[in-house]
């Protein structure tokens, strides 16, 4: 009899402490069901996770960046630029992020923002070398193939930003 | 309390207990850890990439190596009809890739531009070294004409045959089929093909001449001359 309660007591323990972490702390649920749907990647259903932990603090950055990935791969790219730019705005320093925005504008055909972007961050951004292959592709993109082939050039070192200019 | 259980029972206690837990709060130790999130990099920016002459190779973020980069120009140097310079990147990018995956893909696209700029007999080189399984419909109909152009009919007929049973409106190649097959001496089959381009464009003159000569190397002379009047009028 004694066993019996003490099982008793221990799964209503269980019950009782999960009960209230969903009270308590409903983002770290949020958080894990947007992850594994990402991780599966059903971005569609992770958006729905992703976007409710936007009212909360819990890894803002990162919930920012998965919510701007799931909304470029479901191709909802006006809700992808506001992520990016609020991303934007919390780490200026993220070259990803301005990385991933110019490539939304890109796709909503700001081809000129995109580009201006991509230049803004060359003159100030660590890593030189990613923004100008991401400028490559984006003046090919936009049709303007003598300007990109002169940034592969420099990418690949064979001209160089004085010859350029 | 502690006395009143022994020791496999409280190890299965716990055990259920924590995987109770687990099960109720849709927490996953294996897929939610920051780790397994985190390893998933932009990977699904490769498949994206297929806009435009956007290239498709690499993502946004990730580390893009010189040859992708140099096959990206390649690439954009055809665009521009610069062909003498994108052979020339794509000979160094093919050295570098050589048994890769992407090779087969970037042997076609060489190909291409080797066609494209005068040079079939290496074109076809190229396209030889590629399984015909991985080249793409319009290199197949590439692939044929340079075949044609060798006068290796044999294995120009079945890319032609192959490719306009999945594009049946394509008259430029049915057009392509239909000279070859009257040069082969097959009149009759010939001109299937050459009825069947004349029903989609009745007033194309150019054609119907062409039929018309094929009709009168049948021998149907009565014919080729209806038709060639037809295209005086």
């Amino acid at each position: 009899m004694k066993r019996f309660f003490l099982i008793i007591f221990f799964i209503s323990v269980a019950f009782l402490t999960t009960a209230a972490y969903h009270i308590i702390k409903p983002q770290w649920i949020l958080f894990r069901k947007g992850e594994n749907h990402y991780l599966k990647k059903e971005y569609s259903k992770a958006i729905i996770y992703y976007e409710l932990l936007t009212n909360f603090d819990l890894k803002k950055t990162e919930v920012l960046r998965k919510l701007g990935i799931s909304y470029i791969v479901t191709g909802r790219y006006n809700k992808a630029s506001s992520v990016y730019e609020k991303l934007i705005k919390i780490e200026p320093e993220n070259q990803e992020a301005v990385i991933k925005l110019a490539y939304v504008y890109a796709e909503q055909g700001k081809f000129n923002a995109a580009i201006d972007l991509l230049k803004l961050l060359l003159e100030t951004g660590p890593d030189t070398r990613l923004a100008r292959i991401n400028l490559a592709r984006t003046l090919t993109w936009s049709g303007r193939f003598e300007d990109a082939i002169n940034e592969y050039r420099k990418v690949l070192g064979e001209i160089n930003e004085t010859m350029y200019r | 309390m502690k006395l009143c259980i022994d020791k496999p029972l409280r190890i299965g206690f716990a055990t259920a207990l924590l995987v109770f837990t687990l099960i109720i709060s849709d927490v996953s130790l294996i897929n939610g850890s920051e780790k397994a999130v985190n390893r998933a990099p932009q990977t699904m920016f490769s498949s994206m990439r297929t806009k435009g002459p956007m290239p498709e190779t690499g993502s946004i973020t990730e580390e893009i190596p010189d040859w992708m980069a140099r096959w990206e120009l390649a690439k954009v140097l055809s665009y521009v009809k610069k062909y003498d310079e994108s052979v020339s990147e794509y000979r160094k990018v093919i050295k570098v890739i050589e048994g890769k995956p992407a090779i087969h893909k970037a042997r076609i696209e060489f190909a291409n531009v080797l066609f494209w700029l005068g040079k079939p007999d290496e074109a076809l080189i190229e396209l030889n070294r590629v399984p015909t399984d991985m080249i793409d419909e319009k290199t197949k109909v590439v692939l044929a004409d340079l075949y044609r152009s060798q006068k290796n009919y044999k294995k120009a007929e079945p890319l032609y045959t192959g490719y306009l049973e999945k594009h049946p409106e394509d008259d430029s190649v049915r057009l392509k089929l239909a000279e070859m097959l009257s040069w082969l001496k097959r009149y009759d089959e010939s001109l299937a093909e050459y009825k069947i381009i004349l029903k989609s464009r009745p007033d194309d003159i150019q054609v119907r001449r062409k039929y018309a000569f094929v009709l009168s190397w049948a021998g149907r002379y009565p014919e080729a001359i209806k038709e060639l009047r037809k295209t005086l009028n």
